[in-house]
């Protein structure tokens, strides 16, 4: 029992998955076998995952039936509509698909809206941003914002009619410097995932299954 | 077709394995590896102290990324912060409130806190209500944690994961909020966000470090060290191919083509 | 008297209400669109490229896939760029067009919509083109979708098996498709499909991507592996440009001059008052 409630038996499938997945990535062609089990056990997560959504689905309802039922001051209505507004898209899509024309009108006129509307929010915090927190305090920060500042002339119409030169200096930051520090990053994320992986299969890696200290 | 597929890349992996199975073998060995020090994970307990000085809860959110995507790392990584912060945040008896993305995580983090509590010995403290699925839309899950920071009004903030359009709101929100921020991604193209209005920023593979570097433990810091062997590799990489282009030459663009 | 109240000027400058900065923005975004100033956009040779590109991959007997890998709240900046893409190759004769998402599962929907925008010029569906819908894995459905299309599509977005559609006929793996026109926003998405199809197959990919995922693609068209690339909305004004078919782009890069001379502006006054503000103070903020 001791087995069960400690952390081996998480570890050791997290090794033997992650060997396999290895494997296959490197010598699925000559091995079929190993191929088709990783594709049955990646075709398991994601059902697992969706089923993962119905533990989201009872969360979100646990908190705003909790929500209602005390009142919440300021929070009742928001919980009631959400709730009514999600169950009613569960069942239409449930018992209509998503073809159901009622879905899909909820998709088009409410949906579609609001999700445009929150991501076009980003304008008024990028504005907020652009006055309070762009600041030339250094050298670095002011590479930073000229550069910034010639990217965003060269994307907009009225660059080039300030001045010709603005899309030339945009496209080679783009293309130079930008290029050389994506790259950077990339070969630097790129080690530290392979040093994370190497953690989490020798079982190293344990903050996420909780700490033990 | 070839029986190994991505040849040069299994060698890659080779050897940025070895050096850091090498790494972690010398620091078993007692031989400790210097990692030099990084603002953002240290400045966690600072700003943990912070909430419990003005008694507001901490916030902590990991981001878009799935457990099967490309970008879990991001999100394991976002995870063992979490567990930290949970099992400091169960020690000075502050609410650690965790807004979440991915479903999947929600069991994890369940029991996270509730290891949280019992480390700490205050049972009490573990509340599931603090563990708050948003949405796995993005925009929705981007308004639910708005609300979270400005009704919940914490004194620490942070993002660690994998973040998109979001990551300027949640920052922002978290400004207005009046809350210390640090966050920390791989994403290249949020990453200027996060510098210009968080407090402190995890760049890339410091967030990836961020769980070893928690931990305080010679042999997982060892591992930091050993992926720097890699960087030299793609610097040794980029030289020579420099020099070979410069000549007319091909021969190292095929290799790595391989 | 005189320096302590220019103190508070420069001290409230910096800690103006947000407020009054998003009704700037609100007015600088809406007169544009209720207004438009018509300023000239001139095709940037990124975007002529990947023009060019897609009439060279796209040829008569060709089989295209595009991948629709954007949410809705994208539309506004991606949608355009998918109308006028699609339309582009909607244009071509004889050539056959696969439409689909593997890591959106808003994809089928958004293709759907970008259908309403074009002119399908006299195509068919089942004949010249079909949307197959939504699959599930993200990586693991682009493997097996590269490796065997038969195996994983049996049906398409509206339930009709496939061998009811001939504009699905012979097509066994990735090797029989010309082109891939991947118009993505964030992950899964080019990243994914780049490990999976580009690299194993060499397969040409065009892409088409939002503003702020430019800069990280730059690397991929550096090296090839992106033969061309749209980003933002400034390229797809320019693309529509190119098509002659001037659409919701060309009519909001006017509200983009605009609002990026706002930020700017922004920029430089939030600047001018940190400055001064630690001038007056001996240098300490």
């Amino acid at each position: 029992m001791s087995l069960l409630k400690g952390k081996q038996i998480p570890i050791g499938i997290t090794l033997v998955v992650g060997l396999m997945m290895i494997v296959n990535y490197y010598f699925g062609a000559a091995l079929p076998a190993v191929k088709s089990t990783t594709t049955l056990i990646q075709n398991w997560t994601v059902i697992v995952a969706a089923f993962a959504l119905i533990i989201g689905l009872i969360n979100i309802s646990r908190i705003h039936i909790n929500h209602l039922l005390k009142r919440s001051k300021g929070q009742w209505f928001f919980s009631l509509w959400c709730l009514a507004i999600m169950y009613i898209m569960i069942a239409l899509g449930l018992f209509g698909t998503t073809k159901n024309p009622g879905y899909q009108w909820l998709y088009n006129y409410v949906f579609l809206p609001v999700d445009a509307t929150m991501y076009s929010s980003l304008a008024f915090f990028i504005s907020s941003a652009a006055y309070r927190a762009f600041r030339a305090r250094n050298v670095e920060s002011i590479l930073l914002l000229s550069s910034g500042v010639v990217i965003m002339l060269m994307n907009a119409p009225i660059g080039e009619i300030i001045w010709t030169g603005f899309p030339v200096i945009g496209d080679w930051i783009m293309s130079v410097p930008n290029v050389a520090a994506q790259r950077a990053i990339m070969i630097c994320v790129v080690m530290g995932s392979v040093s994370l992986g190497l953690r989490t299969l020798l079982g190293m890696e344990r903050g996420y299954l909780g700490r033990e200290e | 077709m070839a029986l190994i597929s991505h040849q040069s890349g299994l060698l890659t992996l080779i050897i940025i394995c070895g050096a850091v199975l090498y790494m972690i073998y010398r620091a078993r060995q007692g031989l400790e590896s210097e990692v030099r020090r990084v603002a953002g994970i240290d400045v966690i307990d600072e700003a943990i102290g912070r909430s419990t000085e003005m008694g507001r809860p901490v916030h902590i959110t990991n981001g878009l990324a799935t457990l099967y995507s490309s970008g879990s790392p991001q999100t394991i990584a976002g995870l063992s912060v979490l567990s930290y912060v949970a099992k400091k945040c169960a020690q000075n008896g502050i609410p650690l409130i965790t807004t979440i993305y991915v479903p999947e995580t929600i069991p994890i983090v369940m029991e996270m806190y509730r290891e949280a509590s019992v480390l700490a010995e205050s049972p009490e403290w573990f509340d599931d209500y603090n563990i708050r699925y948003m949405s796995s839309h993005r925009f929705s899950y981007a308004t639910g944690v708005q609300g979270v920071l400005q009704r919940e009004k914490p004194a620490a903030s942070f993002l660690m994961g994998s973040f998109m359009a979001e990551a300027l709101i949640f920052a922002e929100s978290g400004y207005l909020a009046g809350a210390m921020q640090v966050a920390g991604t791989a994403a290249t193209s949020q990453i200027p966000f996060f510098v210009a209005v968080c407090d402190y920023t995890l760049l890339g593979d410091e967030l990836y470090a961020a769980g070893a570097y928690l931990s305080q433990d010679a042999v997982q810091m060892a591992s930091i060290a050993g992926q720097d062997v890699g960087k030299y590799l793609a610097m040794i990489l980029l030289l020579v191919g420099l020099i070979l282009s410069a000549m007319g030459s091909d021969w190292l663009v095929n290799i790595l083509k391989l | 008297m005189i320096a302590s109240a220019k103190e508070g000027f420069w001290n409230k400058l910096q800690a103006i209400d947000q407020r009054i900065l998003y009704v700037l923005i609100i007015v600088v975004v809406a007169l544009p669109l209720l207004r438009p100033l018509s300023l000239p956009i001139t095709v940037t040779s990124a975007t002529r490229t990947a023009y060019e590109k897609v009439d060279e991959y796209s040829g008569p007997g060709s089989v295209i896939v595009i991948a629709y890998e954007f949410i809705a709240g994208n539309w506004p900046e991606m949608g355009p760029i998918a109308v006028a893409m699609t339309q582009h190759l909607f244009r071509k004769p004889d050539i056959r067009i696969i439409l689909l998402a593997m890591g959106r599962d808003q994809g089928p929907i958004l293709a759907e919509n970008t259908l309403k925008y074009i002119d399908e010029m006299g195509k068919e569906y089942g004949e010249d083109y079909v949307n197959l819908g939504f699959f599930a894995g993200a990586e693991a459905a682009m493997a097996s979708f590269a490796s065997d299309i038969p195996g994983l599509v049996k049906k398409d977005y509206y339930g009709t098996p496939i061998e009811q559609l001939p504009v699905m006929s012979g097509l066994n793996d990735l090797n029989d498709i010309d082109m891939f026109l991947c118009l993505w926003s964030g992950t899964p998405g080019w990243g994914e499909y780049l490990r999976q199809w580009q690299t194993p197959y060499g397969i040409t990919v065009i892409g088409g991507t939002l503003g702020i995922n430019g800069p990280g693609a730059q690397p991929y068209v550096s090296s090839g592996q992106l033969k061309g690339l749209v980003v933002g909305l400034r390229g797809g004004g320019e693309y529509e440009k190119l098509i002659g078919k001037p659409g919701e782009a060309t009519s909001g890069l006017d509200a983009v001059s605009t609002t990026h001379l706002l930020i700017i502006a922004f920029i430089i006054l939030g600047n001018v008052g940190y400055f001064a503000g630690r001038k007056r103070t001996g240098g300490e903020v």
